[in-house]
């Protein structure tokens, strides 16, 4: 009912303003659209997000034809090369993240911790805030507990309204925190995506616990273009596991096959379909509040 | 949409112009929707999520089905000149500041339950299932001849050589 609302303000500021269209949505975004994200959804349902901004690459330099990159934004059509438009332009402040990306971190209650400027060796933080989509991202940590970054899931969702028309892989891994496949009784535990995403919300994770599966889409928008191994803000997501084959799960199932589902291959910044017997990482997203 | 997909896939396979495009309409949310992409009437689509304006064809073909004239290919080079043939003369639909979709945009184009292509074809009529180059070059010091892309008839990104010829889609940012 709320985006059918929403819906209605933008068509409305549409009309009225035409060109001016965009700073009036979100302006209106800004004051109404807050979407009500629910505890223990399952992945991927109506809670997507209406607006979303798009990050900027972090391509900051030029390249040449037919071979060779710059260490500047100079080289052949530069004008319209990705280093001369976007944030890594406009906005190139590295004080809140490398280039034109801005983030803030978050400790275990949600909030931010007061000195951003700390390492996470002396201060480890929770989650990170991306203040250009609005996305707020569960920070994985190196502790062997529930968050741990070498803990991997298959892809599993038992909601035929988001799974594209196949469950996946329930219980194909065993590398996670808690798992125990002794007993019919502990699907909870088990190593795949949804079971995890539930694990998550049942504890709470920086005061939160409407975490869910980040579309692909989502996912990408963490993508750092402008670096491989790992192409990521590791100054503010710390704890790569294998920077040479890091794969994470997004909640978005393959239109093209079964049992298959989107990630992104956090290495090189790749996104493409794997099959969801396929282990790989998570990071949970929620909207900001 | 459903409808309308199906009825596109019958004109277009009449046509012979692609294979069908298939679609899962019930059991994957959909990314671009009608809702979202706003048809502007006037060869260009506005993308309320992202504030993107887009050319609703590709260089080469024209149309309000895309229909007219022959699609046309580039190197990297050459998509990157297309921007500024595009910008010349009063430019396209009244705008002169079109330009190689980033890697990021380009990806947000992709329909996320569809393949084959994996586009809105409501919006972006006769899109085919090809590779379309972003101005994004890939950062890795062992390809410096390599340039982002993203293949429409799955939707994943990937990076080819510089001197490949793919199709282009233009873009601007709608201030």
């Amino acid at each position: 009912m709320k985006k059918k609302c929403f819906t209605a303000l933008t068509l409305a500021s549409l009309l009225v303003v035409g060109s001016g269209f965009f700073r009036s949505a979100y302006s209106y975004k800004l004051l109404f659209m807050m979407p009500p994200i629910l505890a223990g959804e399952q992945q991927g349902t109506g809670n997507v997000i209406d607006w979303l901004p798009l990050n900027d690459t972090g391509i900051t330099w030029g390249g040449e034809y037919p071979t060779g990159n710059n260490s500047g934004c100079t080289g052949v059509a530069i004008d319209a090369q990705d280093c001369s438009s976007g944030r890594d332009a406009t906005h190139n402040n590295d004080s809140d993240g490398d280039a034109g990306f801005s983030y803030t971190k978050l400790d275990s209650k949600g909030d931010p911790l007061s000195d951003q400027s700390v390492t996470y060796a002396s201060t480890p933080w929770a989650c990170v805030q991306d203040n250009v989509t609005g996305l707020i991202w569960e920070v994985k940590t190196d502790d062997g507990g529930l968050h741990d970054k070498d803990d991997t899931f298959t892809w599993y969702n038992t909601n035929p309204a988001t799974n594209g028309d196949a469950n996946g892989t329930e219980n194909e891994g065993t590398n996670c925190f808690g798992y125990d496949n002794n007993t019919a009784a502990t699907s909870a535990t088990y190593c795949n995506t949804q079971a995890y995403m539930n694990r998550v919300n049942k504890a709470g994770w920086c005061g939160a616990s409407d975490w869910r599966m980040p579309t692909i889409k989502e996912l990408e928008s963490l993508v750092h273009y402008g670096r491989t191994f790992p192409a990521i803000e590791s100054n503010y997501f710390p704890n790569p596991v294998n920077t040479v084959n890091w794969s994470v799960w997004s909640g978005s199932p393959s239109a093209g096959s079964e049992s298959t589902a989107w990630y992104v291959l956090f290495s090189n910044g790749f996104s493409d379909t794997q099959s969801s017997t396929e282990n790989a990482t998570i990071h949970l997203v929620r909207y900001r509040q | 949409m459903p409808t309308f997909f199906i009825l596109l896939c019958c004109i277009f396979s009449a046509a012979t112009v692609q294979a069908a495009q298939t679609c899962k309409t019930d059991s994957i949310p959909a990314s671009t929707p009608n809702s979202q992409l706003v048809d502007n009437g006037d060869g260009t689509v506005t993308d309320s999520k992202t504030g993107l304006m887009w050319k609703q064809c590709l260089e080469g073909i024209s149309g309000t089905l895309c229909e007219n004239n022959t699609l046309k290919k580039f190197t990297w080079e050459e998509a990157l000149q297309r921007s500024g043939i595009a910008n010349a003369d009063n430019g396209f639909a009244g705008y002169t500041d079109w330009r190689l979709p980033n890697i990021r945009e380009l990806r947000s184009l992709v329909e996320e339950q569809c393949s084959n292509p994996a586009i809105n074809l409501d919006r972006f009529p006769n899109t085919p299932s090809l590779d379309s180059w972003s101005g994004s070059l890939f950062a890795h010091p062992s390809y410096p001849d390599s340039a982002w892309i993203v293949n429409f008839s799955k939707g994943n990104s990937s990076i080819k050589g510089r001197e490949t010829t793919f199709v282009v889609r233009l873009v601007r940012s709608d201030q």
